[in-house]
């Protein structure tokens, strides 16, 4: 049912924390992320062409990095990415089938693969592209915050965690319940002054990331400061995406006359 | 975003024979004498309207889940365009029937039927209209350029269906040629308007890293395109997209009112401005999908 669970603010809210302070970009939960969902319940994450020209395949969790600031003072914040379990899920009450739906015991969005048609408006309802279409079973591929795992007995106790928090390396992913304010995650969002991305969607997200740290030295601001390491054209501004065959190119060149 | 020609087709079909089910609906279509009566006219309805519905099953990664869709109205625009749609042809069946049997149209009937198909034009519109995440879309006006498109569409083949099927000029000129005008200017209201808007959503408050300055994107998280970027980073050129914006007002509206106005009451040339209008709706849905920028793209380098 697409419908959200309505005493959803007093339930409890799993999700992560993420701290974007001590992310590294290490890849490291991604790759695990991948690997422990390539082989859960559900079809695998499928890989397209995987070793050939251009790859395709569905990931739950991708870091991206970006510069923020100008030069001696600007940051480089890796910034890892994955469905972040909305209070009020767009992709949950766009879909037509049912198959979205948002757990109204522990808040988590997941999808029955059984009962998804592939129509993808899921995906275009959520702002942060949390989702994506498996190549191979064209059903919908999100983030299940590691349900198979979170509550499985016959995981050792610390194994009970999404893969991507347990695989961390310097900790930077937490786990718990951000609807209870003394939970260890609340406690951190708090302290740190953890926030919510795209808050203006009004998503409401669970997930929340924590502030990079004031650095310990104070920036330099000189004249000759090294200019940013991004070239201001990005890659999207030079793309046209025109395709350059037969009709295109003839449509292309006539619409350039016109 | 990136325009699927599925969908295009779909809304640009359904939506012409949904506008033409609201004339039918009002009585506006004379019937063929018999035996045919008004089942040519509802059949063609019929397959305009199915013939967007099986447009959108090429879209899907499973069709044969399709009759899942109309389970989540409650909730989903989606649902609800599938379960009106279902429902109009059902409507369209029985009013066609009875019509035909009976040589006397059902005004309660047709009334139910031109109702259903505005709710429906409706439904479609609001698929796109309902996400937040795409600021051009989520406009109020959206929904009314769906519609104004929609009847002006309907009217236009109504105009060429009557005159084929009457001996006498049609009466319907006049309300189409309006109907085009203010189709056309909805819809350049809406580029103007809603072109416009954003959602105030950038790098920054996508990433939240707004207060350390100017966000940018410095390494993407892979080195191919995936499958987010590949559906919903399509870039078209600003010249292209003026160009297209132009062919489709003068194709849609323009050429066509034209035609109305030197019009003979020529069956081969309503039927020409028909097929005229229907291609300047192509490129302009080609364009609402093309021109959408969408929020996920703020995290792979854009700034809308």
């Amino acid at each position: 049912m697409t419908m959200l669970p309505k005493e959803r603010s007093t339930g409890k809210q799993l999700g992560l924390v993420i701290d974007l302070d001590i992310c590294v970009g290490c890849q490291a939960c991604v790759v695990n992320c991948k690997e422990w969902n390539t082989g859960s319940e559900g079809a695998p994450l499928a890989d397209n062409n995987a070793y050939g020209s251009d790859p395709v395949g569905s990931w739950l969790n991708r870091v991206h990095t970006f510069e923020a600031g100008k030069g001696t003072s600007a940051k480089v914040v890796h910034f890892p990415k994955s469905c972040l379990h909305c209070e009020d899920a767009p992709c949950v009450t766009v879909c037509p089938t049912g198959a979205s739906y948002k757990r109204a015991e522990d808040g988590i969005v997941l999808v029955n693969e059984e009962a998804c048609i592939g129509c993808g408006l899921c995906a275009w309802g959520c702002p942060y592209g949390a989702r994506e279409m498996d190549p191979a079973e064209q059903v919908m591929k999100k983030c299940t915050l590691c349900v198979d795992r979170i509550y499985n007995e016959h995981l050792p106790e610390e194994d009970r965690v999404p893969a991507c928090v347990r695989t961390c390396p310097t900790n930077a992913r937490h786990f718990g319940d951000l609807n209870d304010p003394e939970s260890e995650v609340s406690q951190m969002v708090k302290e740190r002054g953890g926030f919510d991305l795209l808050p203006e969607q009004e998503t409401k997200p669970v997930n929340k990331y924590l502030p990079p740290r004031a650095t310990s030295m104070p920036p330099i601001d000189r004249a000759d400061s090294p200019p940013s390491l991004i070239s201001t054209s990005t890659e999207s501004e030079k793309r046209t995406d025109v395709p350059v065959e037969g009709f295109w190119k003839w449509l292309d060149h006539a619409l350039e006359k016109i | 975003m990136r325009p699927a020609w599925s969908i295009i087709f779909f809304t640009t079909l359904s939506g012409l024979g949904l506008g033409f089910a609201m004339c039918l609906g009002l009585g506006l279509v004379a019937p063929l004498p018999q035996p045919f009566g008004i089942v040519p006219a509802c059949l063609l309805c019929m397959g305009l309207i199915s013939g967007g519905l099986v447009s959108s099953l090429f879209h899907l990664g499973h069709p044969e889940r399709a009759w899942r869709a109309m389970s989540q109205w409650r909730s989903s625009w989606l649902s609800r365009e599938g379960v009106l749609a279902s429902f109009i042809l059902f409507l369209l069946l029985i009013y066609m029937v009875e019509w035909w049997l009976t040589k006397e149209r059902s005004p309660v009937l047709g009334v139910l039927v031109t109702i259903t198909a505005v709710a429906t034009v409706w439904a479609t519109a609001m698929i796109y209209g309902c996400l937040k995440t795409v600021a051009r879309w989520h406009h109020p006006l959206t929904p009314y350029c769906y519609l104004s498109l929609a009847i002006a569409g309907g009217l236009l083949l109504s105009a060429c269906v009557d005159q084929a099927t009457t001996q006498t000029k049609t009466d319907l000129i006049p309300y189409v040629a309006l109907a085009l005008v203010i189709a056309t200017s909805v819809k350049i209201i809406w580029w103007l308007r809603a072109g416009a808007s954003g959602s105030g959503s950038t790098p920054e408050t996508a990433t939240g890293l707004g207060s350390l300055g100017e966000v940018k994107l410095m390494m993407p998280p892979h080195t191919e395109e995936n499958w987010l970027q590949h559906e919903m980073h399509f870039v078209v050129a600003r010249k292209h997209t003026d160009t297209l914006a132009r062919l489709a007002l003068i194709f849609g509206g323009i050429l066509p009112l034209i035609l109305l106005i030197t019009t003979s009451y020529s069956v081969i040339l309503l039927l020409l401005a028909v097929l005229i209008h229907y291609s300047g709706i192509l490129i302009e849905r080609w364009l609402f999908f093309a021109e959408a920028k969408h929020t996920v793209t703020l995290f792979y380098g854009d700034r809308h």
